[in-house]
């Protein structure tokens, strides 16, 4: 039973990751002429069909993509059409700078959300609760970008408290941070206090109570796992929302990142790029996603095949 | 029956604060006004240009100011309005007849077309759908079909998901099968019990599924990847002026601040009906 | 052995909650009665007679917004077991925690607790301690899982004891047996326990004496055999009067009049 799950499950992130494989090799070939954007306007016939060759843009289609699935498997992602570097090398060179703000941002968020969550879904009723819970409306409807804009604004423009492009220091992490931040943030908070809430009127809490277990205890240790369900799966969210959510933040503050490479390589038709970054970001969506189908389990013994 | 009384403290129902709803369904009918007549009351046309009237802050002439081109803020929140709802609410119905039809194929047959179809919305949900969108965009070009396809794909395995569950407990209820059993055609079976018994969790789930849509048209726009000009929309005003937003912070800010409404009352009042939904079922 | 070994007493005790049009509304009226050590009283009435209000009441689990008058006096610690013991344990946690959060709440320290866990199961007598120690609440039988919630009970050392219908979810062969283990306890350990049922039969089983409640008032009290021989009051007539002849025979042939 236990091999058949693991092997549905393997299946399905092989299929997804297949499919959003073809679904880009398609949609970047079906438009968008590379060569077109390289060479000048005027360019004589020869020239385009000789970049057309060099790039294998001549083959038929079904051949680009068998051509194209073999190189994935030897780890050639191909070659960018505007610079020497093959496309893996260039994404790679842009990921350490994603992660400089993405990183401190899944950690904030998560530890705000929850802390937050828990306070707030530990006092039904209480004016924090409600205090908490309509702040969180409020900052989930918020579009990142405008939060950003605001953070701008403020913080930026008018205070001089911290740069507001490009990655010079620390400093100028914290707005970039905040901003990729408070949204999700706000959405692990409301998920975490209607589940705890709903946990807190288990039965076991009673029972819990009546063996005298102390407030915090029974909040942190019967609670909070009881309700840990829901709130994985945000967290798992956000975790892959790492990789595929810094694009509007990174554009918003002049980041050098994934995300800002990202919309510069598509409004180039960079093909490699584009295709690469792509299935990076699919493949650690899939991960994340076992992850957290594995953190189900750890937690919840009556999902363990038996 | 006993009045049975938990030990824990009991939950207090989540009350709406009733001034809450009522901004909400105040946002939410100014919205849909201009968005069905957007185009006609506009006070200007959308091409207007005034070059002599660049940045200027908000005041009588302009109630909110002009953009880097001279057009008149006020005026284009209309079309933009008008546009960034369409956009969204398009792409909500195709999300939830996508994810309806689906999911309640999967729980209406059961079996093998089930475990195809949950399968597939496994799959989908370990796609992430934003930089797919980000491609598709860039490559087919930023026309309103194609975000409206786009956005589509975002979120219609949650509707799928509830689509299911609901068909299968309808499918599997006693006066269903009783039903089925006497011999009544299926499609009567489906039209006269199933369907109605979709239209309230259908309702609330799409409405809770709108925010995002014009979260994401907007965020996309904003990168320049969705509504592109001379068209406009909520997302695009704010991605146009986001180089003056120093000097002229309202050509940014009053589309922003209407994304952010327009997307927190639909929420509000999508969590209202769920609230309204789930105490009547219980 | 002092005289007097009362630890409960309740005098005039009233549960009053308020409905939400305003009025008030009482659970329990006026209940006054007695517990001492080693006897066990059945609380017994059909459901809505508050008999579960006040067995909260008794172990203080009620909620905040309801209002009690009246006096409780209680010497030791009070002890409760919910009804479902398959919801009451942590369904995330193998038995030996679920006995190990018991002691810790009571402050003893980790490195006692696997052990003194492990005798509170025994105690409990769950079969093959170690065995089941480690299963967790959706592998254990019913009567499994009343076992391991007695244990976790015991582990806080209560004077007083609640059972609230401890054998309504049981087949009745582990009703038996569950109903002889408590009756073990009370005799045993001068546990004073309140046993929380509808059924009569299995009141006679354990108890000593029977407190009958009925709409949120106390109808009559006794020991087993003078409820079941003279019952005073119609309800409890009716009541004597469902249990089948057979049973009735049986059950007070063996009824416990505190001798032994």
């Amino acid at each position: 039973m236990l091999i058949r799950t693991v092997l549905v499950r393997v299946a399905r992130a092989l299929a997804a990751i297949l499919i959003v494989i073809t679904l880009v090799f398609l949609v970047v070939r079906l438009t968008g002429d590379p060569v077109r954007s390289l060479v000048p306007e005027n360019a004589p016939p020869e020239t385009i069909e000789h970049y057309r060759k060099l790039f294998g843009l001549d083959a038929p289609l079904w051949q680009q993509y068998l051509d194209y699935l073999q190189g994935l498997l030897r780890g050639d992602f191909g070659a960018s059409y505007f610079d020497a570097n093959g496309a893996l090398a260039i994404v790679a060179a842009r990921i350490p700078a994603t992660l400089q703000i993405a990183i401190p941002a899944f950690i904030l968020s998560t530890v705000l959300g929850l802390g937050f969550g828990i306070l707030a879904g530990s006092k039904p009723g209480s004016r924090l609760g409600r205090v908490v819970s309509s702040t969180a409306i409020g900052f989930a409807a918020l579009p990142n970008f405008l939060l950003g804009i605001v953070l701008i604004l403020v913080l930026g423009v008018r205070l001089h408290w911290f740069p507001t492009a490009g990655n010079a220091s620390i400093a100028s992490t914290v707005m970039p941070v905040i901003t990729m931040a408070l949204p999700p943030a706000a959405i692990l908070t409301r998920v975490t206090q209607a589940s705890m809430l709903e946990a807190l009127s288990l039965p076991t809490l009673a029972h819990a109570q009546a063996i005298h277990v102390g407030k915090w205890r029974r909040i942190l240790a019967w609670a909070l796992p009881n309700a840990a369900r829901p709130i994985l799966t945000i967290v798992g969210f956000d975790l892959a929302y790492l990789v595929a959510g810094s694009a509007v933040v990174e554009a918003l503050f002049g980041w050098p990142g994934v995300g800002n490479l990202f919309v510069q390589a598509s409004e180039q038709n960079d093909y490699a790029v584009v295709q690469c970054i792509v299935i990076i970001v699919t493949v650690s969506v899939v991960i994340v996603h076992a992850l957290t189908d594995i953190a189900y389990r750890l937690v919840d013994p009556r999902l363990r095949s038996n | 029956m006993v009045l049975a009384i938990p030990a824990a403290p009991r939950v207090r129902r989540r009350t709406f604060p009733t001034w809450l709803l009522v901004i909400a369904l105040i946002i939410v009918a100014i919205t849909l006004f201009v968005t069905i007549f957007g185009r006609l009351i506009a006070p200007e046309p959308l091409e207007t240009v005034g070059l002599t009237q660049r940045l200027l802050p908000p005041s009588p002439e302009h109630l909110l100011g002009t953009d880097q081109l001279g057009r008149d803020v006020f005026s284009r929140m209309f079309y933009a309005v008008q546009t960034s709802v369409l956009i969204a609410a398009s792409a909500t119905i195709l999300s939830g007849l996508i994810g309806g039809v689906l999911g309640g194929t999967a729980g209406w047959f059961g079996g093998r077309t089930d475990t195809v179809v949950s399968f597939f919305i496994d799959v989908q949900s370990s796609i992430p759908a934003f930089i797919l969108a980000l491609g598709a965009l860039v490559f087919l070009g930023g026309t309103p079909a194609v975000l409206i396809g786009v956005l589509a794909i975002e979120g219609w395995e949650r509707i799928a998901r509830v689509t299911r569950a609901e068909v299968m407990s309808v499918r599997r209820s006693g006066y269903v099968t009783s039903t089925l059993n006497l011999g009544v055609s299926r499609y009567t079976t489906v039209a006269h019990h199933l369907l109605p018994a979709l239209i309230a969790p259908l309702a609330v789930q799409l409405t809770l599924a709108f925010p995002s849509k014009i979260l994401i048209e907007s965020a996309l726009s904003f990168l320049g990847l969705g509504i592109r000009p001379p068209e406009t929309s909520l997302g695009q005003m704010v991605g146009s002026g986001d180089q003056y937003l120093a000097t002229a912070w309202w050509i940014v800010v009053v589309p922003g601040l209407a994304i952010f409404l327009i997307s927190l009352a639909v929420g509000i009042l999508g969590d209202y009906l769920q609230d309204r939904m789930l105490r009547n079922a219980g | 052995m002092p005289a007097d070994n009362t630890l409960l007493t309740l005098t005039d005790l009233t549960v009053t909650a308020t409905l939400p049009d305003g009025s008030a509304k009482e659970l329990i009226s006026g209940i006054s009665l007695q517990m001492q050590a080693g006897r066990a009283l059945a609380v017994v009435g059909e459901s809505g007679s508050g008999k579960t209000t006040l067995a909260r009441t008794v172990a203080g689990l009620l909620p905040s917004s309801l209002s009690v008058s009246g006096s409780q006096s209680s010497l030791g610690s009070v002890g409760y077991m919910f009804q479902d013991a398959g919801n009451a344990l942590n369904p995330l946690r193998r038995s030996i925690w679920q006995v190990e959060e018991a002691l810790r709440a009571q402050g003893v320290p980790r490195a006692d607790r696997r052990e003194q866990a492990l005798s509170y199961l025994a105690r409990a007598e769950v079969p093959d301690v170690c065995r089941y120690a480690r299963r967790y609440p959706h592998q254990l039988s019913g009567g499994l899982a009343q076992r391991v919630l007695l244990a976790a009970v015991l582990a806080g050392n209560p004077s007083i004891l609640i059972a609230d219908e401890p054998t309504s979810a049981l087949d009745v062969t582990t009703q038996a047996r569950i109903a002889s283990l408590l009756r073990r306890l009370v005799v045993e350990e001068r546990i004073a326990m309140m046993l929380i049922t509808h059924d009569l039969s299995v009141a006679a089983q354990i108890a000593d004496d029977i407190a009958v409640m009925y709409q949120g008032h106390l109808v009559e009290q006794g020991s087993v055999r003078e409820v079941f021989f003279s019952p005073q009051h119609d309800y409890t007539k009716q009541l004597v009067a469902a249990v089948p002849q057979r049973t009735r025979q049986a059950t007070t042939n063996g009824a416990n009049d505190g001798t032994h």
